[in-house]
């Protein structure tokens, strides 16, 4: 059951071409890491898999589904099981953490009860496993905007555990993050792709944070794709081709 | 080289346009701006014919086309001459038409004095008195010879003599009264005029001494009815009263401090019940009125834009005309006051949460709809807690307005301490004015300690 993504073009209203003509193909399983500089596409490309943002043409079709086709409820339902984390982290700053996470839920609950602001015993039970699964069950009754952005981001992936995923978008999860806390975040995320059988598409900045955990790297360019392959695949000539000729490399 | 003289001459024709340049240059707003002020104050100079306002004009368009001139040859704006003549022709007329006059607030402070004096001396309190009243007839004029006179037993009054004319001096005397008591001298004309009697401007009070007796004199004041002068050879009975007073018991709130503290906390309630009535209709209608909520489709965003013109032109209409708009449709009272508040506040209200949906963070709207919530779902997760804050604070402060506006809307008949006020006003009872607007004031900063104790809370 892959994600195609096939002749993948948005314009946004004001005439920025954000994507042209992109199409790849994502297994099941596998974490996809998107590289590409600031304004290159990624996130974009992120939120029209789950049509965040509404491709102008193209299709993307997910577990033999058309997602660019879906009707309001059925894209709900397709929603409810791919997960998605922020820069930003995105929490609801004035709820509780665990609000926060038991908001994950949404998609899978009565409307109507969730209004009002109950939620069934069982699915406090479960939110409060995924705040233990990524440590912060002990954080469960503070403000979010009491936690560091670590610990935010810690947040928003208990949130995208709640949903049980099967497919997992990271928009740049650790660019506003300080670089040592990096890994620990991304170790959380590889912990659901190699253990959930989570599928992942990630888009990163730092190549060695590409190396060290994805299996498969596309490059964007000015809403192209310009490389698609492993990541150690990525040579001098490729780099230069992502990342433009005055880009020098550093790290990994 | 002619064509390069040809160029120069198009932008000197184009920089005596006002406006066309920056319409050329794709400035669309500005270039109305440009227009319509050109249009202000030819329209002005029209209207009052003054030279000084035609030299403005003049000084416009040329500094008009100096900006363009200096756009064209220097790459940049030169905005100031242009501006300051447009200011000075509506600063200008501004003054002219308000026929603003400086002195007058200091030769004309005479006729505001006594008004400043009541306001000052606000009727708080109320002590209780016993008062005794004797009453002496005096003839006006004097058509016999004057004669000493006294009444009563016991307790007498003596007057040096039983007639006089206006600024006759009269002589009065009290033997055997009740000691330690005030004494106040009144005078009653025949047709029931009643004044104080005055020494030096001020009212004469007297104290009765350990015997009961106190002596005093008095110039008979101007009392004869106006049209009921007496004929030659005739009289007319005027009546010197003595009073005896004395405070007793415990001081008391006025009849005017009991009335304004229980109108008051009738304005409080009106206030408090439109406020809430308003909140329950304007929160819902702020999410029609904001564009990152409706901006979706066409439909919704035909309703986005019809709710902000409504929100525009409810808000624009003064609290007092639907007061008067709400008396006639409902009748006088408390109930027209309050919906004239609602209505107001409703449109009031209604923008400022709009706006506030606005401007909350995108970020958790995202979040929350990729887990496949629905749209009530979002609102109720990813937007209501980032409004609430801001709802209340602008809901108390609202409700500050209203207690004021209520006062207001109370002129128009619509209930509440402004009713109260107003009738006093038109009686030219000052004193309880004064304690009217003391109440409001008081009430005022209460409410607005109370509310920032609040705000602080909840942010």
């Amino acid at each position: 059951m892959p994600l195609i993504v096939e002749h993948l073009t948005k314009i946004y209203p004001d005439g920025t071409r954000a994507l042209n003509d992109v199409s790849f193909r994502v297994e099941d399983g596998e974490f996809v890491a998107i590289v590409g500089l600031s304004g290159a596409g990624k996130s974009t490309l992120l939120r029209c898999i789950n049509r965040l943002v509404e491709p102008t043409s193209g299709r993307i079709i997910w577990n033999d589904i058309d997602i660019t086709a879906a009707s309001p409820q059925e894209l709900r339902r397709i929603r409810r099981q791919i997960g998605m984390i922020f820069q930003q982290f995105n929490l609801v700053k004035r709820s509780t953490v665990l609000t926060n996470v038991l908001s994950g839920r949404l998609g899978y609950l009565n409307p109507w009860l969730t209004l009002l602001g109950y939620f069934p015993p069982a699915e406090k039970k479960r939110a409060m496993e995924a705040l233990e699964r990524v440590g912060l069950a002990d954080l469960a009754y503070k403000r979010a905007d009491e936690l560091s952005g670590g610990q935010q981001q810690r947040v928003g992936i208990a949130r995208a555990l709640m949903q049980e995923p099967r497919l997992l978008l990271a928009d740049e999860p650790v660019a506003s993050l300080d670089p040592v806390l990096a890994h620990s975040i991304l170790r959380y995320i590889e912990e659901l792709n190699k253990e959930g059988g989570v599928t992942v598409i990630c888009s990163l900045h730092f190549l060695d944070l590409v190396h060290r955990y994805a299996t498969k790297v596309i490059g964007l360019k000015d809403g192209f794709k310009v490389f698609e392959g492993r990541p150690e695949e990525i040579d001098d000539r490729r780099f230069k081709e992502i990342y433009g000729q005055e880009a020098e490399r550093i790290g990994g | 080289m002619d064509r390069k003289r040809n160029a120069s001459a198009v932008k000197a024709l184009i920089s005596l346009i006002p406006g066309l340049a920056y319409f050329l240059e794709g400035h669309q707003t500005i270039s109305l701006i440009w227009f319509f002020v050109t249009l202000a104050i030819l329209g002005l100079a029209l209207w009052r014919g003054h030279t000084w306002l035609w030299i403005c004009l003049a000084l416009w368009w040329v500094g008009s086309s100096y900006d363009v001139l200096m756009r064209y040859y220097r790459n940049t704006s030169r905005l100031w001459p242009a501006v300051l003549a447009a200011l000075v022709a509506f600063y200008g007329v501004g003054w002219e038409v308000t026929d603003i006059d400086l002195l007058a607030p200091f030769q004309r402070f005479d006729k505001m004095k006594p008004y400043l004096v009541a306001l000052l001396q606000p009727d708080l309190i109320l002590h209780p008195e016993e008062r005794e009243v004797f009453q002496v007839p005096i003839e006006m004029p004097c058509v016999k010879e004057p004669q000493p006179k006294t009444i009563g037993h016991k307790e007498t009054i003596t007057v040096s003599s039983g007639c006089a004319w206006t600024g006759d001096t009269i002589k009065v005397e009290g033997e055997t009264l009740r000691p330690g008591f005030k004494v106040e001298l009144w005078w009653v004309n025949p047709i029931g005029e009643r004044q104080r009697i005055l020494k030096g401007g001020t009212p004469l009070t007297l104290q009765t001494d350990e015997n009961g007796r106190f002596t005093a004199e008095f110039t008979v004041p101007k009392a004869i009815p106006v049209g009921f002068e007496p004929k030659p050879g005739e009289y007319q009975v005027h009546t010197l009263q003595v009073h005896l007073v004395r405070r007793v018991g415990m001081i008391r709130p006025s009849e005017a401090l009991i009335e304004v503290a229980l109108k008051m906390g009738e304005t409080i309630a009106i206030a408090l019940l439109a406020t809430t009535l308003a909140v329950i209709v304007a929160a819902p209608l702020s999410f029609l009125g904001a564009r990152n909520i409706m901006g979706g489709s066409i439909p919704t965003r035909a309703i986005y834009y019809l709710m902000r013109l409504f929100f525009n032109v409810v808000r624009s209409v003064e609290p007092m005309i639907f007061g008067i708009v709400f008396v006639v449709w409902v009748g006088l009272g408390s109930f027209a006051g309050m919906l004239a508040l609602v209505a107001h506040s409703i449109a009031a209200l209604g923008k400022l949460f709009s706006e506030v949906v606005e401007h909350i963070d995108p970020g958790p709207v995202e979040a929350i709809s990729a887990t496949g919530a629905n749209r009530l779902q979002v609102i109720r997760y990813a937007v209501i807690p980032q409004i609430v804050p801001d709802f209340a604070s602008f809901t108390l402060y609202r409700w500050d307005i209203n207690v004021r506006m209520s006062t207001i809307i109370g002129f128009v008949g619509g209930g509440g301490i402004g009713f109260r006020l107003s009738e006093w006003i038109r009686l030219s009872a000052y004193r309880q004015v004064a304690t009217a607007v003391i109440g409001i004031a008081l009430v005022i900063i209460a409410l607005d300690y109370l509310s920032s104790q609040i705000r602080r809370r909840i942010v």
